[in-house]
C-alpha cells in the first residue's frame, strides 16, 4: 500500500520535479474520489501534473482545452444526423471518459462551464433530455489561469466548491529548474510514467479509508477550524458543510496515505490550504499583503489543543 | 456515551450468565411458571443474538407482562405485598426486559436491575457461603459494566475478558476500605415500614406445647439451634440445660405455655454481686420466629427489648425473625421463688378432672410412704430405674391415657415421656410441679472454642417446688439414660441403629472420620465467627464499639459529624462537577499542555497549530540524543487523543494518562539537563 504511494510518487516526481507536497495532496484528492482544480500562470506544469496523475492510475484519458468559443455540445456530445440509417445518432464528446482534463477551464463561458456541473456531481450527464451515465471512476483534473490574467471568466463558487482540491504548482526551486533546463529537449519523459494502481484500486482506497478513525478530539479541532472561517470577519462567508465534510474526507484518505488508521491534526493541516482557499472568500484584499494566505492564516489561529 | 449503539457481543454473554447466577439461588423458591419463563427468555435471547429469533414485538411483550402480573397476583397477591411476591416480580420483570434488551441503554437498565436481584438475594440468606457468592456475581456485574464501557483493542477477546475481570476485582478492593468504613459507622436505623416475612421461615425449635412426640420429632434434626461462647471456662454437660419454656397446663395429652401468666419478673431473688456462682456467655440464636430466648437458670440479661419473665424464661418482644445475639449471666446457685403464691401453686397443681387413674394411683400409695416431699420426689425418680424403662427416639404411639400407657405398659419413651410423667406424679403427690423444654448438652468446636446446640439436644425436664429450697430442677432422663446427660444426645443417638439409619444423621456417620469432622468443624467455627462479627453488628454492638473508639461522651456527636461531613462531601462533588463543566477541562489536553507550556517563554514554545507530532519533532531537531523518548511521547499522545475512542472521563484511561504523565515529567527532567550540558 506504501509502497504503491512511493512508487506512484516516484513516477510522477520523476515528470513534474519537486513538487513532491504538490504531487501527493493531488493523489489524495483522486485517491478521495474527489476532482482536482490546479491553478497557476501558464507554462507552471499543470498540463504535465494531470496527465501524470492519468498515467499513474491507468484511466481512460481525455483532454479538451477551454476557450471562450467552446460550447456544451463540444464537451458532453451531440446527436447528428445520419443518412445512411435515417436516424440521429449520439456522438460522445469527450466528458464520456475515466478522467477529463478540463485545460485552462476559467478561459470558457459560464455556460460552457456549468455544463460540467452536472457531470461532476453526479457523475451522469443529460443531453437532449436523455440521461447518460459516465463510465466510473469519472475525475475531473481542471487547470484554471489566475483569474487576475486576462480572458479569463472566474468560476462560479458553486463550481469551485465541486473541487475537493485547488493547488498551486509555484516556480520550481533553483535545483529542480537546472533539472529541467538541462533536459529541455526531452519533453517525451512523461511517455516513461507506468501505470501503478490496478483498476480496482481506487475503490479499495475509498473504501479503507472510510474507516480511518477520526477521534473526538480531532472532530473538535476541525470544528474549531470550520468555526474560525466562519466567526471572523476577515471572510464574506465561511466553510459550508460540503467543505468541512470535504476536509474529512482528505484527511482520512492523507491519514491512511501515511499508513496511519487514524487521522491526527498535521494530516488536517496538510490538506487544509488546498481544501479550504479556494471555498473561502477573504472580505478584502489588505488582508493578502501580509504574505500568508487566509487558510495558512486560519491554521496559525487555531490552537491544536483547545485550552 | 452512546446509549442508542448496539450491545457489544461480549457485553451479552456477561450479563446473560450474570442473570443465570442471579437466579439460581432462587430457584427453589421459584414457582414453576417462573422457571419455565426463565428458560424461554434466556433461550430466546440467545436464540435473537445467534439470529435465529426476532425481538418479540409489541403485542408479544404485552400478554407476556400481563401473564406474569397475573400469575404474581394470582399467587401471592393474597397476602399483600409480601416478600416472596415482590422478589418473584422483579426476577420476572429482570426476564422479560432481556427480550427487550436491544440497545446499550436497555443493557445498563438490566445491569442496575442485577444489582437490585443481588440485594433481594440477601434477604433470604445471609450465610458466609452466600455472602462470597454474592460477591462473585457482583464481580461479574462490574466486568460486565466494564466490558461495555472498554473499547476494544482487537485483540484476544479472551484475553480481553480476563483484563475486564482483572479491572473489576481492582475496582472492588478499592471499594473494601469504603464499605468498612460504611459498615461500621452507618447508623443502624430499624425499617421504617415492616413486611411479612418470607414464608420460608417457618417456626423451629421447641414450640410452647409438647405432646408425646413431638421432641423425639425435632430431635431428629441436625440443624443448629444456637452456638454459645462462654467468658471463662465450659461448664460440665451435667450444667448445661438451656431452658427455653416452662409449660404448666395439661390437658390429658398435652402440656402447654400458659401465656395468661406471664409478665415480667418483679423481684429478684438474687443480688446482682460477685460473690454469686456465675457464668458469663453469649449467644447467637439461629431465626426461630418465637419470642423466648434459652439461658441457663437463673439468667439475668441487659439489652434493651429483652425481659426476664416470672417463670425465669427471657423473653423478646418481637419474635426473632434473624439470627439474634445476646449477652447473657445466669446465676447457678440461686434459689428461684422461695415463696410460692397460692395461685401459683394451684397452677402447679392443676390436673385434669380425669384420665390416667392407675397412675394417679400410684402417686398415692408413694404419698402415703413417704411423708417428705424430696424424699417423694426422690423415689418417683428411682422408680424409672429400678423398673425396666427404655430411652428411645421411636416410642410406640399411646392415643389415650397417655402417662398411663407409658408408665406401665410400654414402658418405652423420650424425654418428653418422663418429664410429662413425673410432673403428673408429681403433681398427683401434691407436689408442685411443671415441664421445662429447650436443650440440654452440646457439641464444642474447639477451633475457635464455642458450643454448638443442635435441634437434636432438644430436651424436656422437670422442676418441681419444695419448701425452703424453691423450684428444683429434677431431670427423670438422667436416671433412665444417664449418658444422654454426660456424652450427650448424640452419643445415645450413635448407639440406636435406627437413628443411623435415619437420612438426617448422615451427620453423625461423617463424624466416624476425624478429618472430616474437624473440616464440619472448622467450617462451623468460619461461620459461627461470621455470625458474630458481621451479622450480629447490630445498634448496640455499633454504639459500644463507636463509644470504645471515641469515648462515650462524644459518642452522642458522630450522627451530627456524619450529616455534615456527607453534606460537605456532596457539595464538594457538586462545585467540583459543575467547576468541571464550565472550564469544560480535559485531563489528556491538560496534560499535554503543561509539558508544552513549560517551554513557552523559550525559543522552544509551542505556536498554536503545533500538534503533538509536529512540535515533539521540533523539540527533537533541537535535542537529537532525546529523539527516540520524544517520539515515543507524541505516538503516545497521538494514540490516545486521536486512535482510542474513550472519552477522556472515562475511567479506563486514567492509568494510561498517569503513565503519560510520568513519562513527560521524566522527558522535560531529561530535557531540562541535556541543555544544561550543552550551555
Amino acid at each position: 500500500m506504501q509502497a504503491k504511494i512511493d512508487q506512484a510518487l516516484a513516477e510522477i516526481g520523476s515528470v513534474v520535479l519537486g513538487k513532491d507536497q504538490q504531487i501527493r495532496l493531488a493523489l489524495c484528492c483522486l485517491l478521495s474520489g474527489g476532482h482536482l482544480l490546479i491553478e497557476d500562470l501558464p507554462g507552471m506544469g499543470k498540463t504535465t501534473l494531470a496527465h501524470s496523475l492519468a498515467k499513474v492510475f491507468g484511466l481512460a484519458f481525455r483532454r479538451v482545452q477551454f476557450t471562450s468559443d467552446l460550447l456544451p455540445a463540444d464537451i458532453l456530445g451531440v446527436s447528428v444526423y445520419e443518412t445512411a440509417t435515417g436516424s440521429f445518432v449520439f456522438h460522445e464528446g469527450p466528458v464520456f471518459c475515466q478522467l477529463l482534463l478540463a485545460d485552462e477551464i476559467n478561459r470558457a463561458t459560464p455556460k460552457t462551464q456549468s455544463a460540467l456541473l452536472e457531470a461532476m456531481e453526479e457523475a451522469q450527464v443529460t443531453i437532449e433530455g436523455q440521461t447518460r451515465v459516465l463510465p466510473t471512476p469519472f475525475f475531473v483534473i481542471a487547470t484554471q489561469n489566475p483569474v487576475s490574467l486576462a480572458g479569463t471568466y472566474p468560476l462560479p463558487e458553486s463550481q469551485s466548491d465541486r473541487f475537493l482540491m485547488r493547488l498551486t504548482l509555484g516556480y520550481p526551486d533553483p535545483a529542480a529548474e537546472r533539472i529541467l533546463l538541462e533536459r529541455a529537449e526531452q519533453r517525451s519523459s512523461l511517455i516513461n510514467v507506468r501505470q501503478c494502481f490496478e483498476a480496482a484500486a481506487l475503490a479499495e482506497w475509498r473504501a479503507l479509508a472510510t474507516s480511518v478513525k477520526c477521534s473526538a478530539y480531532l472532530l473538535d479541532y476541525v470544528q474549531r477550524l470550520i468555526a474560525c472561517t466562519r466567526d471572523n470577519e476577515r471572510f464574506l462567508a465561511g466553510l459550508s458543510p460540503r467543505g468541512g465534510i470535504a476536509l474529512i474526507r482528505a484527511a482520512k484518505t492523507f491519514a491512511l496515505m501515511s499508513g496511519r488508521d487514524h487521522v491526527i491534526p498535521e494530516d488536517v493541516q496538510a490538506i487544509f490550504p488546498s481544501v479550504a482557499e479556494h471555498r473561502l472568500q477573504a472580505r478584502s484584499a489588505n488582508h493578502r499583503q501580509s504574505g500568508e494566505t487566509a487558510s495558512q492564516w486560519i491554521l496559525n489561529t487555531v490552537d491544536v489543543f483547545s485550552a | 456515551m452512546v446509549v442508542n449503539a448496539v450491545i457489544p457481543r461480549t457485553a451479552l454473554i456477561w450479563i446473560l450468565s450474570v442473570m443465570v447466577l442471579l437466579i439460581l439461588p432462587h430457584l427453589t423458591r421459584m414457582p414453576v411458571w417462573l422457571i419455565v419463563l426463565a428458560g424461554v427468555c434466556l433461550t430466546w435471547r440467545w436464540l435473537i443474538y445467534i439470529g435465529r429469533a426476532n425481538y418479540p414485538g409489541r403485542a408479544v411483550r404485552a400478554v407476556a407482562l400481563f401473564a406474569v402480573a397475573t400469575a404474581t397476583i394470582v399467587q401471592y397477591g393474597g397476602e399483600g405485598l409480601s416478600i416472596d411476591g415482590t422478589v418473584i416480580l422483579l426476577i420476572s420483570g429482570c426476564l422479560l426486559k432481556l427480550l427487550e434488551m436491544r440497545y446499550r441503554r436497555d443493557i445498563y437498565i438490566v445491569n442496575t436491575l442485577a444489582f437490585l436481584l443481588l440485594m433481594a438475594g440477601f434477604i433470604y440468606s445471609q450465610s458466609i457461603l452466600s455472602g462470597a457468592y454474592n460477591l462473585m456475581v457482583a464481580l461479574l456485574i462490574l466486568a460486565s459494566l466494564i466490558s461495555l464501557n472498554r473499547a476494544p483493542d482487537f485483540t484476544d477477546g479472551r484475553i480481553e475478558q480476563l483484563r475486564n475481570l482483572r479491572l473489576a476485582g481492582i475496582l472492588m478492593l478499592q471499594a473494601l476500605p469504603l464499605m468498612l468504613i460504611l459498615f461500621v459507622t452507618v447508623p443502624r436505623i430499624s425499617p421504617l415500614w415492616s413486611v411479612t416475612q418470607p414464608s420460608t421461615a417457618s417456626a423451629t425449635g421447641v414450640s410452647d406445647r409438647m405432646s408425646p412426640g413431638e421432641i423425639s420429632e425435632l430431635a431428629r434434626s441436625t440443624e443448629i439451634a444456637f452456638r454459645v461462647k462462654f467468658t471463662g471456662n465450659i461448664p460440665s454437660p451435667q450444667q448445661l440445660y438451656w431452658r427455653g419454656l416452662v409449660l404448666e397446663d395439661f390437658d390429658g395429652s398435652t402440656w402447654s405455655r400458659n401465656y395468661f401468666t406471664i409478665g415480667p419478673r418483679q423481684d429478684r431473688d438474687y443480688q446482682s454481686d460477685s460473690s454469686q456462682a456465675a457464668l458469663d456467655y453469649s449467644i447467637i440464636m439461629e431465626p426461630t420466629q418465637q419470642n423466648w430466648l434459652y439461658a441457663i437458670n437463673v439468667p439475668d440479661v441487659n439489652q434493651p427489648g429483652v425481659f426476664l419473665d416470672n417463670y425465669n424464661v427471657l423473653n423478646v418482644s418481637r419474635p426473632v425473625v434473624q439470627r439474634f445475639r445476646y449477652d447473657v449471666r445466669s446465676y447457678t446457685d440461686v434459689p428461684s421463688d422461695l415463696i410460692l403464691g397460692q395461685r401459683a401453686r394451684n397452677r402447679a397443681l392443676r390436673l385434669p378432672e380425669d384420665g390416667n387413674p392407675r397412675a394417679r394411683e400410684l402417686a398415692q400409695q408413694m404419698r402415703a410412704q413417704y411423708s417428705d416431699d424430696r424424699q417423694l420426689a426422690n423415689a418417683m425418680l428411682s422408680r424409672f430405674r429400678t423398673e425396666q424403662y427404655f430411652y428411645t427416639l421411636y416410642p410406640p404411639l399411646m392415643p389415650d391415657n397417655s402417662i398411663d400407657d407409658f408408665l406401665f405398659d410400654s414402658q418405652q419413651g423420650f424425654c418428653e415421656h418422663y418429664a410429662g410423667a413425673l410432673t403428673f406424679m408429681l403433681r398427683a403427690a401434691g407436689i408442685p410441679a411443671r415441664v421445662v423444654v429447650g436443650y440440654q448438652g452440646a457439641e464444642h468446636n474447639r477451633f475457635e472454642d464455642y458450643l454448638i446446640v443442635y435441634q437434636y439436644n432438644a430436651h424436656a425436664w422437670v422442676e418441681a417446688w419444695f419448701e425452703g429450697v424453691g423450684w428444683q430442677q429434677l431431670d427423670p432422663t438422667a436416671w433412665v439414660a444417664p449418658d444422654r446427660i454426660e456424652q450427650g444426645a448424640e452419643m445415645l443417638m450413635r448407639q440406636n441403629e435406627q437413628t443411623l439409619q435415619d437420612p438426617a444423621f448422615a451427620m453423625l456417620l461423617l463424624m466416624d472420620r476425624p478429618w472430616l469432622n474437624a473440616l464440619r468443624l472448622r467450617m462451623d467455627s468460619l461461620e459461627y465467627s461470621w455470625n458474630r462479627w458481621v451479622l450480629s453488628y447490630d445498634e448496640t454492638t455499633q454504639l459500644a464499639f463507636l463509644e470504645s473508639l471515641v469515648g462515650a461522651s462524644r459518642v452522642k456527636w458522630l450522627p451530627a459529624i456524619m450529616v455534615v461531613m456527607l453534606v460537605l462531601i456532596l457539595a464538594a462533588v457538586v462545585a467540583g462537577s459543575m467547576f468541571k463543566n464550565r472550564r469544560r477541562h480535559d485531563p489528556v489536553v491538560d496534560t499535554c499542555l503543561q509539558f508544552m507550556n513549560s517551554f513557552s517563554g523559550t525559543k522552544l514554545a509551542r505556536v498554536p497549530r503545533e500538534g503533538a507530532y509536529t512540535f515533539f519533532q521540533r523539540l527533537a531537531q533541537n535535542n537529537p540524543e532525546c529523539r527516540d523518548e520524544l517520539d515515543a511521547c507524541a505516538r503516545d499522545i497521538n494514540q490516545m487523543m486521536y486512535r482510542s475512542s474513550m472519552d477522556s472521563h472515562n475511567v479506563l484511561i486514567k492509568n494510561e494518562l498517569r503513565a503519560l504523565s510520568t513519562r513527560l515529567k521524566r522527558l522535560s527532567r531529561q530535557l531540562a539537563r541535556a541543555n544544561k550540558q550543552s550551555s
